[in-house]
């Protein structure tokens, strides 16, 4: 089963972080790469660019809403993702737990819907 | 004997549906089938209730399945297949797995605190839904609703009909005991001697349970003494006219003694490791400490301050700050309960909490100051949550009303 591991994070936390900081929360996620080689589970993740660089469009009455993205610092927002195959809830939880990012904001876990 | 059988039945609910959910590999099919087999149970078991009622239903379940397989596979093709299921005689360990492994999912940190309460009610307890609504004070269409979708959330989310790993053993157990100190609230909070359905009662079958699965923890084990020296007064609450007495003036006598031998027993046990105390250790020994004083008199306060400072330092809540509070005004140190209800109302999280309003008429009153006893007598009669305890505070309420007429 396909899971998203979606990282929330508020923006500050990597903006404040210095360069050794930095390259250890890499070095974390290279830790959960290797690993889920090592468990042969198929994944995919990307890294984000910050929400100043973000775009939101709506749709409302057929006309198209562009707006710049959401705002607010303090408040967590996605940062990256991962998507996993694995069994079950606890394994893709496992996972998520090697997510550098689980010590200084949340992960929200999510099956990918099958719509086949 | 109608009530022997339900009886029976809702104490072999949940081991008969954990067998079955791996034997048929599907909840919904074990559901139907246990379903099928509880209606043929509710005839044969008039003659004799069997000495094992779950290996009864799993076998007249799984022989069910078996049957409408064979239908199924006789209107799709001309030929019968065998489908029969490997049938495992359930050994004591294998029968106890199962149970665990419901529990397990049931309790699944994943799922709402309202989704776990209901699903361990009715699949772990089997508990019907309209018991489950009488419970809850909701409707039975609500608790069929809730159970839908907690099923949903398992199936949708990947949750796993498994007993989980041991290093996630620790937390899966906490919430556990989270959800059996729910249900075991739910029933202790009811003050209603006449009710059918003992929560108290089933929380502490599931935390026996718990407790024989893993002989090694503490926090089961505090659980479980906790929730029997609780238990053992829970008959002296509420007296004849239906009024609510309090600790001080219940018939000790009549407190179940059985239940306080055992409850000491499993503290002392853990206390004997001498590891650091958790919030439910902690709870238990100030129940024993209320248990072991023969009189009201006899209760070692000191003894009660203690471990409430202690709770109140290491897992601080506002019930806790409360208590902790009630535990000095009990015992006559009235300043101090004061001050510590001061705080409480400058933090503002008990604003609509009624023990809140009758401990802050106790100890005005035992302050001297009757006009402000009775302001919060009235409040919090009016938010008394049961009958029992609106008759006690309006009794309170009406002796000071009388008193300041006269003074």
């Amino acid at each position: 089963m396909q899971y998203m591991l979606m990282i929330y994070e508020a923006e500050h936390i990597w903006e404040d972080k210095t360069e050794e900081e930095r390259l250890t929360t890499l070095k974390g996620h290279g830790a959960l790469r290797a690993r889920l080689e090592a468990d042969n589970v198929a994944y995919s993740g990307h890294p984000l660019m910050p929400t100043s660089a973000a775009t939101v469009l709506r749709q409302r009455a057929g006309a198209r809403e562009i707006t710049d993205g959401p705002y607010a610092e303090t408040k967590e927002q996605l940062a990256g993702y991962y998507v996993v195959d694995c069994p079950s809830l606890d394994d893709a939880l496992d996972y998520a737990a090697l997510i550098p990012n689980s010590n200084t904001g949340s992960i929200e876990i999510r099956p990918v819907a099958n719509h086949s | 004997m109608a009530c022997s059988i339900e009886i029976a039945l809702r104490r072999a609910y949940g081991r008969a549906l954990g067998g079955l959910i791996r034997e048929l590999g599907s909840i919904d099919d074990a559901e139907d089938m246990l379903h099928e087999a509880i209606t043929r149970a509710l005839k044969s078991w008039q003659t004799t209730i069997p000495d094992n009622p779950s290996a009864w239903l799993i076998r007249v379940a799984r022989n069910a399945w078996i049957d409408q397989k064979r239908r199924e596979t006789l209107h799709r093709n001309w030929q019968v297949q065998e489908i029969v299921p490997e049938p495992v005689e359930p050994s004591f360990t294998y029968v106890d797995d199962d149970l665990l492994r419901l529990v397990f999912t049931c309790c699944h940190s994943s799922l709402s605190q309202t989704a776990k309460s209901t699903l361990t009610l009715r699949y772990v307890l089997g508990f019907t839904s309209e018991e489950i609504a009488r419970a809850y004070l909701t409707t039975k269409a609500n608790v069929e609703k809730r159970l839908v979708r907690a099923k949903s959330k398992i199936r949708d989310a990947g949750i796993e009909y498994e007993i989980p790993q041991p290093k996630h053993l620790r937390e899966r157990l906490e919430s556990v005991c989270h959800v059996l100190y729910l249900l075991f609230n739910e029933g202790y909070s009811v003050l209603d001697p006449d009710r059918d359905i003992d929560l108290c009662a089933e929380a502490i079958r599931l935390a026996r349970h718990m407790a024989r699965m893993f002989r090694h923890d503490d926090d089961v084990h505090s659980l479980l003494a906790l929730f029997l020296l609780h238990h053992s007064r829970v008959s002296q609450r509420v007296d004849r006219e239906g009024v609510f007495v309090p600790l001080s003036e219940q018939d000790r006598s009549q407190w179940s003694r059985a239940e306080i031998d055992e409850g000491l027993a499993l503290l002392d046990i853990v206390f004997l490791k001498r590891k650091l105390p958790g919030p439910y250790q902690l709870q238990a020994a100030i129940s024993a400490e209320h248990c072991r004083a023969r009189r009201a008199e006899d209760t070692r306060w000191n003894e009660i301050l203690s471990l409430y400072a202690y709770l109140d330092a290491h897992y601080p809540s506002p019930v806790v700050s409360l208590n902790y509070a009630a535990s000095f005004g009990l015992s006559g140190d009235f300043p101090k309960a004061d001050a510590l209800l001061r705080d409480i109302e400058a933090a503002g999280k008990l604003e609509d909490y009624p023990p809140f309003f009758a401990l802050r008429a106790y100890v005005d009153e035992a302050m001297g100051d009757l006009q402000s006893a009775i302001g919060f007598y009235k409040q919090a009669a009016e938010l008394a949550p049961t009958l029992p305890e609106q008759a006690y505070l309006q009794r309170q309420l009406n002796r000071l009303t009388k008193l300041s007429l006269v003074s």
